[in-house]
């Protein structure tokens, strides 16, 4: 499922990355594979992930792109 | 857990304690950096704080100036390390006397995550890593004790190039506060190069770090990192995947070597305020709180400071050099203007700015450094993301209806370059408070009790420019920008220290002094130099302002300004002044008023005769020709000192730039409103 409609407070594994800013996610940790969790809804609709000791703000936008399955 | 300079790769085997670290004092090659010194690159993810290692470093003795040839900032300093007394190899070798200062180039290179550019910033670092002429003769790379595994990814990308790296890790103690413990030795025999713990913030560590930098500069670069890509591996995914696999197996086995415990599923009391900080209710009102608090301290706080400032230079200050200059003879000479109509005004009205721009750099630097800001751009996001900004963008363009020269200066907050430009071209249609008093005296002139709503009009017209010249500029010169999706790493919220807060505050209001000075007092001084000389004949220094060359020049662009209802040479006069600072404004008008009659005084004596002269300018048509003054008095140019603060942050060219868009918008805006409602009223 797109992490957006992920439930919050489930651990859940990242499946799959959009090519395009594979790089940059992966910098941040975010890597097929990583576990995480959606912390909290954020103001305009984003989530709040919590990775490991990180803390991510992330956009409706990503969230519809990142894929993730509950762990 | 073990903390500190890791040894068992060193030559050294003992630390002499009375080795110091001092900010350097002096330096041959000024600030930048001593010449022909080895150089020190500071790299690192933004956040990590590897600007306050840098300042802990240099003392703030710094230069900061655009890389040649890109827009990326780069600071350079100076960081002088002294060793008293002796150091020795082992214990039965004989002690050398190695007492000697020895003063080394410390560049602080943008923040980035990876050698793989996503930006110029980004670009800037890899480009320098990858030129051996360019190339620092060490790189230090702070890690986040934290995030240790995200922040090695640039230290393995480093050990594939044959450079002197060091790694310096710092947040131990908020490590340390989500269960995570580092071995600084572990972790150095896993990546190849010594690894130094230390705290920026606090400033401890920096000897271990001098003593590492000391012994690695001595020696040659380590050999490159080994590395085994599995060629199935390429066949499958491509050689730029499985590369980057290769990498992120080698920073999971460091990392795991390096810490113990993983600091998952600890909910600390960061946690706790961000649920309530970007909520999606309460996240916006706190942050219209926290702007309310910053536009009420630069106001409250700094105004009053800077009116003292105005008054103390335009009152005694200004009367001392008079007295002095009569009292040897020159009194009502030209050398009189000069001084305190030209040098002391320009000199006075930089340092009224002071105050503003220091309780402004302060403000910046706790939001900052606490963390806070980070959220606040993710509470402004989706509305900035409407005309193509970040939502940091929101807080430069807030403070610039205060004073739009610190709001300048907030922009760097912002991490691109193109948005901090973008934003700084933005911030002048920002109403300022130097604006508000011409529209009131503009507005209980013309509208009577209505002035309270031609005031606030004002504001909202400025919002609506705001946007509307953000989206023409984001569909003509940016098309490409802004399409990022919101993605921020969240530093855990830290307790600001009084000395960083302080330092911070220090090399930005310096920073500001140093640029902005030559162009404010040049430009006070020019006013007054073609104020005093007359255009027909007379002496110099001592002719009204409509005959200097001033007055000539401001009568001669007045035709330019016909199709707008307000072409009076006493408007254009004054909206040249205004030029200099929107405060000119109003005195000008006195001033020229009271040189054609000097009987007339006051202020409603002046709001008739400004009466009059819409009256005459604009046919009969007062009103709209009033409204279309109120509109370019809006948009054009707020002062030299946004211009000075722009040409520090953007640079000359785009500085330029915003000088021609202001004007254009400022005048095809009043254009329009006259001839449009001229046809109503």
């Amino acid at each position: 499922m797109a992490l957006l409609s992920a439930p919050l407070s489930v651990p859940l594994t990242l499946v799959e990355v959009p090519d395009a800013m594979r790089a940059r996610l992966a910098s941040l940790g975010l890597r097929p594979g990583a576990q995480l969790t959606l912390a909290q809804r954020t103001t305009g609709g984003g989530r709040l992930v919590a990775l490991g000791s990180s803390r991510l703000a992330l956009g409706e936008t990503l969230l519809r792109q990142l894929r993730v399955v509950v762990a | 857990m073990t903390t500190g300079l890791n040894l068992r790769k060193l030559p050294l085997a003992r630390i002499d304690a009375s080795t110091s670290v001092a900010p350097s004092c002096h330096s041959e090659g000024g600030d930048g950096g001593v010449v022909g010194a080895p150089t020190v690159a500071l790299v690192g993810a933004p956040n990590v704080g590897k600007s306050t290692l840098f300042n802990a470093l240099t003392g703030a003795r710094v230069t900061m100036g655009n890389w040649p040839g890109t827009t990326v900032e780069v600071a350079k300093g100076t960081w002088r390390i002294r060793w008293d007394g002796k150091t020795c190899d082992c214990q039965e070798c004989t002690c050398e006397d190695t007492s000697h200062e020895r003063d080394l180039t410390v560049i602080d290179l943008p923040g980035a995550y990876s050698l793989d550019p996503e930006s110029p910033d980004e670009a800037l670092t890899r480009d320098l890593m990858d030129d051996p002429s360019q190339a620092p003769d060490l790189t230090v790379v702070l890690v986040d004790a934290a995030h240790l595994a995200r922040s090695l990814y640039l230290v393995a990308q480093l050990r594939e190039r044959p450079l002197r790296v060091i790694v310096a890790v710092s947040m131990l103690d908020i490590a340390a506060s989500q269960g995570i413990e580092l071995d600084t030795y572990a972790l150095a025999e896993s990546i190849g190069v010594p690894v130094v713990a230390l705290d920026p913030r606090r400033r401890s560590g920096l000897v271990n770090l001098a003593k590492a930098v000391d012994v690695a500069l001595a020696g040659p670069a380590p050999a490159r990192r080994p590395r085994t890509i599995d060629a199935d591996e390429v066949a499958a995914v491509g050689p730029e995947l499985a590369g980057e696999d290769e990498r992120f197996g080698w920073v999971e086995a460091a990392a795991a070597a390096g810490t113990t415990g993983s600091g998952e599923g600890r909910i600390s009391w960061s946690d706790k305020v961000d649920r309530i900080v970007t909520a999606p209710v309460l996240g916006p009102l706190i942050f219209l709180g926290v702007m309310w608090l910053v536009f009420q301290l630069t106001t409250t706080v700094a105004a009053p400071l800077q009116e003292v400032l105005g008054d103390f230079f335009a009152g005694p200050v200004s009367d001392s050099a008079r007295w002095l200059v009569g009292a040897i003879g020159l009194g009502g000479t030209w050398v009189e203007g000069l001084l305190v109509d030209g040098l002391i005004a320009g000199v006075g009205m930089l340092l009224t700015f002071v105050p503003l721009m220091t309780m402004m750099f302060l403000l910046l630097a706790l939001l900052e450094d606490s963390g806070y800001l980070a959220r606040a751009a993710v509470v402004t996001d989706r509305l900035m993301r409407s005309i193509g900004l970040p939502g940091r963008a929101f807080l430069p363009l807030i403070v610039g209806f205060g004073c739009n020269v610190p709001a300048i200066a907030a922009t760097r907050i912002l991490g691109g370059a193109r948005q901090r430009i973008l934003t700084a071209l933005l911030v002048p249609f920002t109403s300022c408070t130097a604006r508000l008093t011409v529209y009131v005296l503009i507005a209980t002139t013309f509208f009577g009790s209505y002035a309270g709503t031609v005031v606030f009009a004002m504001y909202v017209i400025s919002i609506v420019l705001v946007v509307l010249v953000g989206l023409a500029l984001r569909r003509t010169l940016w098309r490409t920008m802004g399409a990022e999706p919101l993605l921020i790493d969240l530093p855990p919220y830290q307790l600001p220290t009084a000395r960083l807060t302080a330092t911070v505050t220090w090399v930005r209001v310096k920073g500001f002094l140093k640029t902005a000075s030559g162009i404010i007092v040049t430009t006070v001084c020019l006013v007054w130099l073609f104020q005093a000389i007359p255009a027909h004949g007379g002496e110099f220094g001592k002719v009204p302002v409509v005959d200097s060359v001033y007055g000539v020049a401001a009568q001669a662009i007045t035709p330019v300004f016909e199709p707008t209802g307000f072409a009076s040479w006493q408007t254009t006069s004054a909206l040249a002044v205004g030029f200099v600072a929107k405060e000119g404004v109003i005195s000008s008008w006195a001033q020229t008023y009271a040189l054609d009659d000097p009987s007339g005084t006051g202020p409603s004596a002046l709001g008739d005769k400004i009466k009059i002269d819409f009256a005459a300018s604009s046919g009969g048509h007062t009103l709209p020709a009033v409204w279309a003054f109120l509109i370019f008095l809006l948009a054009y140019t707020p002062c030299v000192a946004t211009l000075a603060a722009q040409r520090r942050e953007i640079g000359l060219r785009w500085t330029i730039f915003g000088v021609a868009l202001q004007l254009s918008v400022a005048w095809t805006l009043a254009v329009l409103t006259f001839q449009i409602g001229r046809m109503f009223w």
